[in-house]
């Protein structure tokens, strides 16, 4: 069972990769350019139909894995960047720090994703690298909290003791013991961030807060699409995004139980 | 420490961080680039003009007295005028924060009365088949956007059953409750959908590890049934965690309802916002962000209490 549900996630994941890695080099037609009517129901022409300007759907959902998948991966890797050492200062000793840290991290973290994005937006305009700046910064108290509690328990350690002992200064046990030690950790973090951040992504896309109208993202398409003359246009693209939250979940549970058995269920 | 002092420090807390949060936004409204009366009147406009509309919104004046006119307002429930159009920002914002209200209000404690439950009989069945699928469906669940959700449950009962109308607000007070209800159900809908599917995860987890504790297999040995060591003692271990959730959730769902809000047409606070942001209507976005942190803060200074009240091993810990 938990077998299937790992490779379902592999499946889904591999998917939404493989997409935005063909429509790097080839799409069916051009994804911004009107090739035909509008609302086309899907034929061997068109394989998922046309929006309402007469746009291949089945290149737009291409293309808009691309966005989807750099908004996730950038976003992830500031919060982790900056939470992560952030975490280790604040695990480390230095108490003061630590505080401050802390204290910030929980203001940060009360503050919602989407809130931080509006403000975001209206002091530098709606754009790819606005919602991956709102949704990395809303993401660091996440790895920092992570950190923190993971380097604590590193540094009870007797290892550590004995390098603090021999005198090795701090910057090089946090380097050479700390960072290795807690990796496994943060990638289980960072798999369970990345679904998060799709999703947040798909959120700020469909309010016109992520890329520009030239772009495609599923959230934008899922948006434009009419109710009434042709709902397959709406449900395809929120579909997409569904798929591809619930991808990256399972295969994050997947990670996380190999990584760590530790974490698994009772059975 | 007594229970009172620990109820001022976390009060004290909470103020001070609301003030630290009022100056944070004050300052990056006030960074950002443009000058608003040039953007106002356009680059064609004199610079004496220009400068006649910076006196007249007090533009000219030091920044911490402006910030102090700002708060001291704000205390008074005053928001100010906005540069746009001239309306009072506390009159638009008062029939919107009645339509975010009712959608936080309502689905908040629709999501729990049906997580709970379902996160119960997940984490109790687990190893059967009605477990399993539970945990299955609250797992899909969690990965569909409100948005999408909303835009199907659209798509089903009004596009083709034509039973609810498909978007729009009907104000309680003056047009009556059944079509405020027929306005209510399909938003509200989406949001216990979605927010359920999260709640129960947090529930099962919750339950399940209750069951490993040792009072619990000690409950079980004096002769309790699996359901009434799971009720009585998991029940106060789950809350905790509940609690947590619930209060990011509501903190997020204040602003995160402007996506069922886009959805249905309602004009919602967060509407507002986003609106006054596209417009560049910056004082309107300072006052309602305001708003809504120092929503989100309490929101948080609550759940703080509400912990002291679940666990007595915290109350018990902070009277030493």
């Amino acid at each position: 069972m938990k077998r299937f549900t790992v490779i379902f996630g592999l499946i889904l994941a591999g998917i939404v990769a493989l997409s935005a890695l063909i429509s790097l080099v080839w799409t069916p037609y051009n994804p911004n350019l009107v090739v035909t009517s509008q609302y086309l129901p899907p034929s061997w022409a068109h394989v998922l139909g046309t929006d309402k300007l007469g746009m291949d759907t089945l290149s737009r959902i291409l293309t808009g894995a691309q966005t989807t998948l750099v908004v996730g991966i950038l976003g992830v890797a500031l919060a982790s960047l900056v939470g992560v050492p952030l975490g280790v200062i604040a695990g480390m000793g230095h108490k003061v720090a630590g505080e401050v840290i802390g204290r910030a991290c929980d203001v940060l973290f009360a503050l919602p994703t989407l809130l931080l994005a509006i403000l975001l937006a209206a002091a530098m305009g709606a754009s790819v690298t606005t919602a991956t700046l709102a949704i990395g910064v809303a993401t660091i108290p996440v790895f920092q909290r992570m950190a923190r509690a993971a380097t604590l328990t590193i540094m009870s350690q007797d290892y550590i003791l004995a390098a603090e002992v021999s005198g090795i200064p701090r910057v090089m046990i946090a380097v050479r013991h700390v960072l290795p030690n807690i990796a496994p950790l943060l990638g289980v973090q960072a798999a369970a961030s990345f679904s998060m951040a799709i999703l947040a992504e798909a959120g700020l896309s469909y309010l016109g807060l992520s890329a520009s109208p030239t772009t495609p993202t599923w959230g934008r398409m899922l948006r434009d699409a009419s109710l009434y003359t042709a709902p397959l246009q709406v449900i395809i693209p929120g579909a997409a995004i569904a798929l591809a939250v619930l991808g990256f979940n399972l295969l994050g549970d997947g990670i996380r139980d190999y990584l760590d058995p530790r974490l698994q269920e009772v059975r | 420490m007594t229970l009172v002092g620990a109820f001022f420090r976390r009060f004290a807390v909470f103020l001070g961080t609301a003030l630290v949060a009022s100056m944070v936004i004050f300052l990056i409204v006030q960074a950002l680039p443009g000058d608003i009366a040039q953007v106002t009147l356009g680059l064609g406009a004199t610079p004496e003009a220009v400068e006649a509309l910076r006196t007249r919104w007090g533009l000219d004046r030091p920044l911490p007295v402006r910030y102090g006119e700002w708060l001291l307002g704000m205390l008074h429930g005053d928001f100010g005028a906005s540069y746009l159009t001239g309306q009072s920002i506390t009159g638009q914002i008062a029939p919107r924060l009645a339509i975010t209200g009712w959608l936080v209000a309502l689905s908040i404690p629709a999501s729990t009365l049906v997580a709970v439950p379902l996160g119960l009989v997940a984490a109790m069945m687990r190893r059967r088949v009605s477990g399993v699928i539970v945990n299955g469906v609250s797992h899909v669940g969690l990965a569909i956007p409100v948005f999408f959700a909303g835009t199907a449950l659209v798509i089903i009962f009004s596009v083709v059953l034509r039973w609810l109308p498909a978007n729009g607000y009907s104000p309680l007070l003056t047009k009556g409750f059944s079509d405020w209800a027929k306005h209510m159900i399909l938003p509200i809908t989406s949001l216990v959908v979605v927010q359920s599917c999260l709640l129960a995860r947090y529930v099962r987890a919750g339950f399940i590890d209750v069951l490993t504790e040792d009072y619990y297999r000690t409950a079980r040995s004096i002769g309790w049934t699996k359901w009434t060591g799971l009720i009585r003692h998991g029940l106060r271990n789950m809350a905790t965690s509940l609690v947590t959730v619930l209060g990011l959730q509501t903190a997020s769902l204040l602003v995160g309802a402007i996506l069922v809000e886009r959805v249905f047409v309602l004009s919602g606070l967060g509407s507002l916002l986003i609106d006054s942001v596209l417009y560049r209507d910056l004082v309107t976005v300072q006052g309602v962000a305001m708003l809504l942190v120092f929503a989100v803060l309490a929101i948080n200074f609550i759940v703080d209490l509400l912990y002291l009240a679940i666990d007595p091993r915290l109350r018990r810990e902070v009277k030493q």
